[in-house]
């Protein structure tokens, strides 16, 4: 069997599960900004919390990502969610971290200047804060979604989606003539998964970095 | 006199954990359209004084009086808003295009769009940036003393009737100093804001102050007084000590030469280019080619010397210290002054410099020299 007879039987399933395993890990990231941003601008101004929430976000990143999916398949059961929830787990450390290193790295007279120009707290977080930090932040999201990518595939021992199936189908259908193409078309997937994580991640730092902090 | 435009009583800082106050029982009046400076030694507390006036730093006991009003317990936010903020650098949010800096106070006060274009674009003309050339940049591709002035065009744009500025110049270089400092006192003149004015430079509190409060530890007011005043005459051993030596010379540069200071020296005219001609009347005479005067004529153990000079013009630009200037410099018996039309109004002798220092000194109508037209068109707008 040459490998475009089996992309001839297999390609459509492997298309499935490069959309799913893009999907999940942008799902994943995107849940995983919200949670983790949201824990970084509450605590930031307070350097106990800080170091608690980045601790915690640590020890999650620490589970073997085999053990959490199969603890939180009695909870969750299989596909989708346990996938989701332990991939949203694993990226907040990046994002938390960064969140609270970017906001607390804003210059100190630049956000006594917003508010000596009478912005609110509120104001000041979401127009100069946030803004000036973004450029840290986005970084901790984009690692945590690169990180995602190759963590996702183990969602398969849970029948998660994604890439992991077809090298999961190789592994378990060794010794058969497609057991090769389905590891190689699993991995050939999760590194272009990667790579266009990657561009992604460069033209959206372009688009939402103010040209005044970059360059 | 009328009533303060700011009034600070008893005012109060203590930080927590600190025993002692930052700032201790603090009396201080500015009024309006006044320049105070701030002055002292760093860690004085002269700055959180001047930020509990626009409470980023809140009181912890005393009163703030703006215009009449109480503003102790007022919304912080709504304060800061009619009360421009200058600080080292401009504290520019670096993510912001000029024009958005400009116009944050604006978008505060929630003004229409269609108002706020048109009032940032007069802000930066004000402060001599050109509008179409500086309003798209942001603030890392200014130059330090651009910078300062997008600040100060920033703090201007809601037409704030207070100006506390921190130490605004600290930042860049000697010359650009100068030039910004010049230009704000020029612009002072246009807009006649109440600004209350940090800075821990001497030089910069005598050039830019009406009055100067020279403050001590705790932020206690050592003094309070005109520079000219408080060089001349120091309240106390810590002003003595905080002036330095030679406080005296710094004042010399504050003080008009006025007519009534100069004496008639004899006077000799000559043809253009002819000055050997001349008979000497005297030990020391002024020589006139065509009206003006060109030099001194003076005889010194029989011999005759003649001392080109340069005269000066009487105006309020010209000072004691000028006068000083040229006697030193060229050595001459008394410094030649000139009118408006370069005819000799008069000779400046050394010994009225000290009784010009002690009348000024005495009497409280001196601040500081007001400027003249030629110090207002003649600042460089490319700093």
């Amino acid at each position: 069997m040459t490998y475009s007879e089996y992309w001839s039987y297999f390609g459509e399933d492997l298309f499935q599960q490069f959309g799913e395993h893009l999907t999940v890990v942008l799902l994943a990231t995107l849940l995983g900004s919200i949670v983790g941003v949201a824990t970084g601008i509450a605590v930031y101004r307070i350097p106990t919390a800080s170091a608690l929430a980045i601790r915690a976000s640590g020890v999650l990143l620490t589970i073997p990502s085999l053990a959490l999916y199969v603890l939180l398949l009695g909870l969750l059961g299989l596909g989708w969610p346990p996938v989701l929830t332990a991939l949203t787990l694993y990226s907040l450390l990046p994002i938390v971290q960064n969140t609270i290193v970017g906001l607390q790295g804003v210059d100190k007279p630049t956000i006594e200047a917003a508010a000596a120009i009478g912005m609110s707290r509120r104001r000041r977080l979401v127009r100069v804060e946030i803004p000036i930090a973004w450029p840290i932040i986005l970084t901790g999201i984009r690692v945590s979604a690169l990180l995602l990518v190759s963590t996702a595939a183990i969602g398969a021992i849970v029948r998660g989606p994604g890439l992991g199936g077809a090298i999961y189908d190789g592994l378990n259908s060794i010794g058969t003539p497609t057991a090769l193409y389905s590891a190689l078309s699993g991995i050939g997937g999760i590194i272009i998964v990667g790579l266009i994580l990657n561009v992604a991640f460069m033209v959206l730092a372009r688009l939402t970095i103010s040209r005044g902090l970059s360059d | 006199m009328t009533d303060p435009f700011i009034q600070l009583e008893k005012l109060t800082k203590t930080f927590p954990g600190i025993a002692e106050p930052a700032v201790d029982s603090l009396d201080l009046d500015v009024h309006e359209g006044e320049i105070v400076m701030l002055v002292g030694p760093s860690g004085c507390g002269k700055t959180t004084t001047m930020k509990m006036i626009n409470r980023l730093v809140e009181p912890t006991s005393g009163r703030i009086v703006i215009d009449g009003q109480d503003v102790t317990d007022a919304n912080p936010d709504e304060l800061r808003r009619s009360i421009g903020y200058v600080i080292q650098q401009g504290g520019l949010f670096p993510h912001m295009r000029v024009r958005d800096n400009v116009a944050a106070v604006l978008q505060l006060l929630k003004w229409p769009a269609a108002r706020i274009a048109p009032r940032v674009d007069e802000m930066l003309d004000l402060v001599g940036l050109d509008p179409s050339e500086y309003r798209d940049r942001y603030p890392k591709q200014l130059s330090g003393g651009q910078r300062q002035r997008v600040g100060v065009a920033r703090a201007l744009a809601a037409d704030p009737p207070i100006m506390l500025l921190d130490e605004p110049f600290g930042a860049v270089d000697p010359i650009v100093r100068e030039h910004l400092q010049n230009e704000f006192l020029r612009l002072q003149q246009e807009i006649c804001k109440t600004i209350v004015f940090v800075t821990h430079d001497l030089a910069e509190a005598v050039k830019m102050g009406d009055r100067i409060a020279i403050v001590g530890d705790h932020s206690v007011v050592a003094q309070f007084d005109a520079p000219a005043r408080i060089l001349a005459y120091p309240a106390n051993d810590f002003v003595h000590d905080f002036l330095g030596e030679n406080a005296e010379l710094r004042a010399l540069s504050l003080i008009e030469i006025s007519p009534d200071m100069l004496s008639n020296f004899p006077s000799i005219s000559v043809a253009r280019g002819n000055v050997e001609s001349a008979q000497v009347q005297g030990p020391a005479s002024v020589v006139l080619e065509a009206g003006q005067p060109v030099g001194w004529l003076t005889v010194d153990a029989g011999e005759r010397h003649f001392l080109p000079v340069k005269p000066l013009a009487l105006g309020p630009e010209t000072t004691l210290s000028d006068a000083l200037g040229q006697m030193v410099r060229d050595g001459a018996p008394a410094a030649i002054l000139v009118d408006d039309a370069g005819h000799l109004a008069g000779c400046l002798e050394f010994s009225a410099v000290p009784r010009a220092v002690a009348r000024a000194a005495a009497s409280s109508s001196v601040s500081r020299r007001p400027r003249t037209e030629e110090e207002v068109s003649g600042v460089d707008h490319d700093v």
